[in-house]
């Protein structure tokens, strides 16, 4: 399979008064065509910095220090926002309720987002085709419809439609289980499955849920404080996690049977720029004293997996 | 989309409520505050028999209750006395003088809604840059002028001082004499141009151009505040951050969607605004010679003629209100949210 | 404690970064300092309380002796202007405490009562509302006459529904925070829960919000005055002031001007002011100034 994003070395950080809030440090790695990548990460781990970086969607006060992302040739940071938001990448966002204009309904907004497209198509025949995969019985109507009158699950359906309407190479999903109830879930996963089938979509999932990343994934990235603390299979990561924050995540995903700890520790350094050996030493379970809290681990690679952690430092 | 007809018929009564309010409060700040009504609306050189007439007129020797009924139904049938200072009815007065008061308002608020809306989406465009700064200055500092002082300083640089525009009046003076222009609906830039006289048409348009910006002032610097601030908050939406990733160009999302977002908080605020014009106009009006409601009322009460001040602002109050009744209606016409 | 020691200072420090703020503040403490002071620091006293005529000085072009000119009657404008800031802030004072007093006192009063009686209070309120505020205050002045503690009372009267509703507004919001069922559920009684609780954290934002009415209030008061039901001659109001010579603007037009320019400055300081406070206050607009360096 041919390499469909690259993520090289990637380092952001926000300019807030006087001085500066490093969100990605040093952050690089690959999606394959037609690959679905999660980014797991708690807030603050820079999840979404990545995932609006890679959208060209950066608050005016991001400074992009380093790094190169390339998607199919084309250098993502240095190219007109325009020839890229929705061509080649799109987003679904993750707030469901504020997500359309309220004064617009929804033809309206599909056909802005068509409009500096091929004008001999017809845009409604279109958004309604794509209305009906996503399982709509009357796209008509939904098309008349203003927001308000649609449910939660329906406005994702939309958004989702309007994200893929222009056939882009890779879609970036911020949270999407995380606004709709436990029984909805279940249908958004099927449905992120079906349209990745269909179109050839890749896709790049942002959420804090470790769990449903198997049913949705290929791959995971964990990230912790801006950095990437381990990359891998989703099973694998998943049935086997090698980095101690990664051990953490995953034992606290709710389950019936195993009794798990539910412990979080506050991080005594709320800016990332503050510490000086590995980001996670103050709330590691495995904490070496003399060598996560001096020096910054590296990162060492186990079959297709990458950690970045002093226990697989050692090893090696 | 159609407002529902019942929204439209709760507004309208509740606008209905609210003049019987109006109405109320005027009688009780005239009727029951003041130890002895008759010396207020007989004036202040009244002979005893006219203070028995005012008496009788006003059923001072009923119950208070029955006083009530009658001045709403007075107040409700437009009568309303006769003012003793011009020697007309007041309702009369009050119809003539009206128009030249609404022509005025009308053209400041127009034109300070329009330079306010276009100040507002730029400043909060360029959010910090040297225009925001300026907007926000100005927009702030304009609500603290004075508006008659404002008037004066006009009056006296672009007509005293440059002669450029007319000092005041609505036409020239010899325009009835000279050129037969009689007026009709008291609209006179409407009147001229009904009777097909363009040069006078010019001439009435000249002489409300200063009146007309210095009555702008206030709309347009509530205007201009509120479109930056909801503006700022509309480019803060989730909404538009998504139609950016989906392609959707800035100007196209600033354009429709911005705008649209911006526009039925502003028409809420459109009432406030005209408020802010009337109030304008009334004091600006003495100034320019301006002979609508405000000068009226200035002279009223250089004369002590009370009952002829109470009834005018009982009018603007009244207008007021049916003005923000439109609004509301209006506000919910284009705001898909609130129709009830 | 209403406005904390610890909200001043932070409200400084913002202060500091906000150059249109800071300027509002300068002027409104020069503003307060001239109107306790200016008896004693005005060239002219006398004229500046209006009972001075010097008939052969009249309408004396601004000059060394009279920075600002001086009047029909021979009055130094300069002197007049700075006496002028004493009654604007008698004025502004005293119809914004009043409004409060009502407004809140009024406001307690029906929410406590609560039920049919308090949206009566609501609906008189909602009366008041209907009207222009400087034409409510027109209405009452007519009724009870001129004069400077007049034209306080008439504004004050026309001025305190806003203050209701603000107040009618805060308490319904307090009224439904968790620490307020908190409160109930720990069985505190309903008074302290109304006295200690609702009170205090329902009063700053209308106590703030009047201070900085204060501007608007002199602005309104002027208007009065110009259209002559306010401060009657010879006292030095700047509104009064202007109306004494609008009609002479072609002849010496610094008798309207400088208590113009005085009026629109202590108007526009509040402004600045207020505006500063209420984007301090919106956490919207601040996360966006820090976003932004500024």
């Amino acid at each position: 399979m041919e390499t469909l994003l690259t993520v090289d070395d990637l380092k952001i950080s926000y300019k807030s008064g006087n001085y500066y809030i490093k969100a990605l440090d040093g952050v690089s790695f690959e999606i394959k065509e037609g690959e679905s990548l999660a980014i797991v990460g708690e807030s603050g781990s820079g999840k979404s910095t990545l995932g609006m970086a890679i959208a060209r969607l950066l608050p005016p006060n991001a400074i992009i220090e380093k790094g190169r992302i390339v998607m199919k040739d084309i250098d993502i940071l240095n190219s007109k926002p325009d020839s890229i938001r929705g061509k080649l990448i799109s987003m679904i966002p993750q707030e469901v309720g504020t997500a359309l204009s309220p004064f617009h309904k929804i033809s309206t907004v599909f056909e802005d987002v068509m409009a500096s497209e091929n004008k001999a198509t017809n845009i409604l025949n279109e958004a309604s085709k794509i209305l009906a995969f996503l399982g709509f019985k009357d796209p008509e109507r939904i098309l008349k419809s203003y927001p308000h009158e649609l449910s939660g699950g329906m406005l994702q359906r939309v958004l989702l439609a309007l994200a893929i309407i222009k056939r882009p190479y890779l879609i970036i999903a911020d949270e999407p289980t995380s606004m709709v109830d436990a029984p909805l879930r279940i249908n958004i996963v099927e449905i992120l499955n079906a349209v990745r089938k269909e179109f050839n979509i890749s896709m790049i999932i942002i959420t804090h849920d470790i769990a449903i990343t198997p049913h949705l994934c290929d791959n995971i990235v964990v990230m912790y404080a801006g950095k990437i603390m381990e990359y891998g299979k989703a099973k694998e990561i998943i049935d086997n996690p090698l980095n101690p924050y990664t051990k953490l995540l995953i034992n606290s995903i709710p389950r019936i049977k195993t009794a798990t700890r539910f412990e979080v520790i506050e991080r005594k350094n709320t800016q990332i720029q503050f510490y000086k050996g590995c980001p996670f030493a103050d709330r590691c379970e495995s904490f070496m004293k003399g060598i996560c809290d001096i020096t910054i681990p590296r990162y060492t690679s186990l079959g297709n997996r990458k950690v970045l952690c002093h226990l697989y430092n050692d090893k090696k | 989309m159609p407002v529902s007809l019942r929204y439209v018929i709760k507004r309208i009564f509740y606008l209905f409520l609210v003049v019987l309010g109006v109405i109320t409060i005027v009688f009780i700040a005239t009727r029951i505050i003041p130890a002895h009504p008759e010396f207020l609306w007989a004036g202040p050189h009244a002979t005893e028999e006219q203070l028995q007439e005012a008496r009788n007129e006003l059923r001072l020797n009923d119950p208070i209750w029955v006083q009530y009924v009658y001045f709403i139904e007075n107040m409700l049938t437009f009568n309303f006395g006769i003012s003793w200072s011009s020697r007309h009815p007041i309702s009369q007065d009050i119809l003539s003088a009206l128009p030249a008061t609404l022509e005025l308002a009308i053209s400041g608020f127009i034109i300070g809604i329009l330079i306010g809306l276009f100040l507002g989406i730029r400043a909060a465009v360029k959010y910090g840059s040297i225009i925001d700064k300026f907007v926000r200055s100005l927009s702030i500092s304009g609500s603290a002028i004075p508006v008659f002082w404002l008037a004066l300083i006009f009056q006296l640089i672009l007509a005293i001082k440059l002669g450029i525009l007319p000092v005041g009046y609505r036409i020239d003076p010899n325009a009835e004499i000279l050129e037969g222009f009689q007026p009709i609906t008291g609209f006179y830039t409407i009147d001229t141009l009904i009777e097909g006289k363009f040069d006078l048409f010019l001439d009435v348009l000249k002489r409300l151009l200063m009146p007309a910006l210095v009555v702008s002032v206030y709309p347009l610097c509530l205007t201009a505040r509120m479109t930056r601030s909801l503006a700022l908050e509309t480019l803060q939406e989730d909404y538009v951050r998504n139609m950016r990733s989906w392609g959707v160009k800035d100007n196209v999302i600033i354009r429709k969607y911005v705008i649209k977002a911006v526009i039925p908080p502003l028409i809420a605020s459109l009432g406030l605004s005209f408020g802010y014009a009337l109030v304008g106009s009334f004091l600006v009006e003495v100034i320019f010679a301006w002979n609508g409601l405000g000068m009226y009322v200035v002279h009223a009460l250089a004369n002590y003629d009370f009952p002829a001040v109470i009834i005018s602002v009982m009018t603007v109050a009244i207008i007021y209100s049916s003005i923000n009744t439109v609004v509301d209606i209006l506000h919910a016409y284009l705001d898909p949210r609130i129709r009830l | 404690m209403i406005i904390s020691s610890r909200f001043i200072r932070e409200y400084y420090e913002y202060l500091k970064k906000d150059k249109l703020g800071l300027t509002g503040a300068i002027i409104v403490m020069i503003f307060i300092f001239l109107a306790v002071f200016a008896p004693y620091i005005v060239p002219y006293p006398a004229d500046a309380w209006g009972y001075a005529y010097n008939i052969e000085q009249r309408l004396q072009p601004p000059s060394l002796a009279h920075p600002f000119g001086t009047d029909v009657y021979g009055r130094d404008v300069f002197s007049r202007v700075i006496l002028g800031s004493r009654f604007s802030l008698i004025i502004a004072l005293g119809v914004v405490s009043i409004a409060l007093l009502i407004g809140v006192v009024l406001e307690l009063f029906a929410g406590y009562l609560g039920g049919r009686i308090g949206t009566f209070f609501m609906r008189i309120t909602d009366m008041f509302l209907a009207f222009p505020p400087i034409l409510l205050a027109l209405l009452f002045a007519v009724v009870i006459g001129r004069g400077l503690l007049n034209l306080i009372i008439s504004l004050s009267l026309a001025w305190w529904p806003w203050y209701a509703r603000l107040t009618y507004v805060q308490v319904t919001t307090v009224k439904n925070m968790p620490y307020i069922d908190a409160a109930k559920i720990a069985g505190i009684n309903t008074p302290t829960i109304i006295f200690k609780y609702i009170l205090p954290n329902s009063l700053t934002p209308v106590t703030v919000q009047a201070f900085l009415d204060m501007g608007a209030a002199i602005l309104e008061a002027a208007a009065l005055s110009f259209i002559g039901i306010g401060v009657q001659p010879p006292n030095p109001e700047w509104g009064l002031m202007i109306s004494e010579g609008w009609y002479l603007i072609g002849v010496a037009w610094w008798i309207s001007i400088f208590p113009g320019i005085m009026l629109f400055l202590v108007v526009m300081a509040f402004n600045f002011l207020g505006d500063s406070f209420r984007e301090f206050n919106n956490p919207k607009v601040r996360r966006l100034l820090e976003s932004r360096g500024i």
